[in-house]
């Protein structure tokens, strides 16, 4: 499995578990970022297949990164995947509305990211 | 006009007179009750001002504490990874796998230790809790600021009103409130900061059976 994949998430106890249950899915080619800024300015000068990223973040949160992705035409068609603690209906509806394509609750297990990688990438 | 009816315009006015007066000896009772009461309330309002008072007081520095829990919990999660991810590598190395008697067993460890790693999501999740309420407590805070900025910014435009808010000011500066206030303080000024406390002293503690 050679997809590159973006993982953004503030905290970086968190990036590192999601970049070890990646690792052990069988994902190895990754990228991080702090933020969601941080993610459109990565996502511009290197090309990935998949983001993984959460929602409450400083700087620019999940939702407006999402948002901001979404209205640029070289980055839309890349896949976004949710990995958030907020569980509530809203919030997902919200995420599906913005174009997300998956959505994870944390605490999460390897085989549910495994799980949705492959839903979203088609594996 | 005649001298008949002067008398009864007179007459007239008298009555007006009595009924004025008749008014009054009922609202003057109501009026010194009414008195009385803002009398009994000020210094229970004075009591609730400077406990409110207090309490805002004391917003950022449990603020402040919840972004030190943030910090330590992220440097401990932090620490306990690496430690994961050497004692993974020194299974690893360990070359243990290559007989295939051991290799199902170095497996399963190495599945417990991915365990242990994921279940260290936890310090995400309640990291964004206390962020949360450190959110919560900040608005409460700028609320109560607010709120305070109000009052001292009230005019008062009658005589009435400037005798309550001098008794409010008098009772403030009272003694007994003074001493509430200190009170206050003392009961919620934090024993771990200020007192140096050693881990020996901690261990002796729970050998103690005081904690």
């Amino acid at each position: 499995m050679g997809a590159k994949i973006l993982v953004v998430d503030d905290s970086p106890t968190m990036r590192r578990i999601i970049i070890n249950a990646l690792n052990k899915i069988g994902y190895s080619d990754i990228g991080e970022a702090s933020n969601g800024k941080e993610a459109l300015d990565t996502l511009r000068s290197e090309e990935y297949k998949l983001v993984l990223t959460d929602w409450n973040m400083p700087e620019m949160t999940g939702e407006q990164f999402v948002r901001e992705l979404m209205q640029d035409e070289k980055l839309k068609s890349i896949p976004v995947i949710m990995v958030t603690t907020r569980g509530m209906k809203e919030d997902v509806i919200t995420a599906v509305k913005l174009g997300v394509r998956g959505y994870i609750v944390k605490p999460f297990t390897p085989e549910v990211l495994k799980e949705k990688i492959e839903e979203v990438l088609g594996a | 006009m005649s001298k008949k009816d002067s008398f009864g315009e007179i007459i007239d006015k008298i009555e007006e007179m009595r009924d004025f007066f008749r008014i009054g000896d009922e609202i003057i009772p109501f009026l010194k009750d009414l008195f009385r009461f803002v009398q009994d309330i000020i210094p229970l309002l004075t009591e609730a001002t400077t406990s409110i008072s207090d309490t805002r007081n004391k917003i950022p520095d449990a603020t402040e504490r919840i972004i030190d829990v943030n910090q330590t919990t992220e440097m401990a999660t932090q620490e306990i990874l690496d430690r994961l991810e050497k004692i993974s590598s020194m299974v690893d190395s360990l070359g243990l796998s290559d007989d295939p008697d051991n290799a199902v067993k170095v497996e399963k460890i190495k599945d417990e230790l991915m365990n242990i790693t994921y279940a260290l999501q936890f310090q995400d999740i309640t990291s964004q809790k206390l962020e949360h309420a450190k959110k919560i407590l900040s608005a409460i805070h700028e609320k109560f600021t607010d709120l305070f900025e109000k009052i001292g910014g009230v005019k008062v435009k009658t005589r009435v009103g400037r005798k309550v808010i001098s008794a409010i000011r008098q009772e403030m500066e009272k003694e007994e409130l003074q001493a509430k206030s200190k009170e206050f303080r003392e009961k919620t000024e934090d024993e771990v900061r200020h007192t140096t406390i050693s881990q020996e002293d901690i261990d002796n503690l729970f050998k103690s059976g005081a904690i």
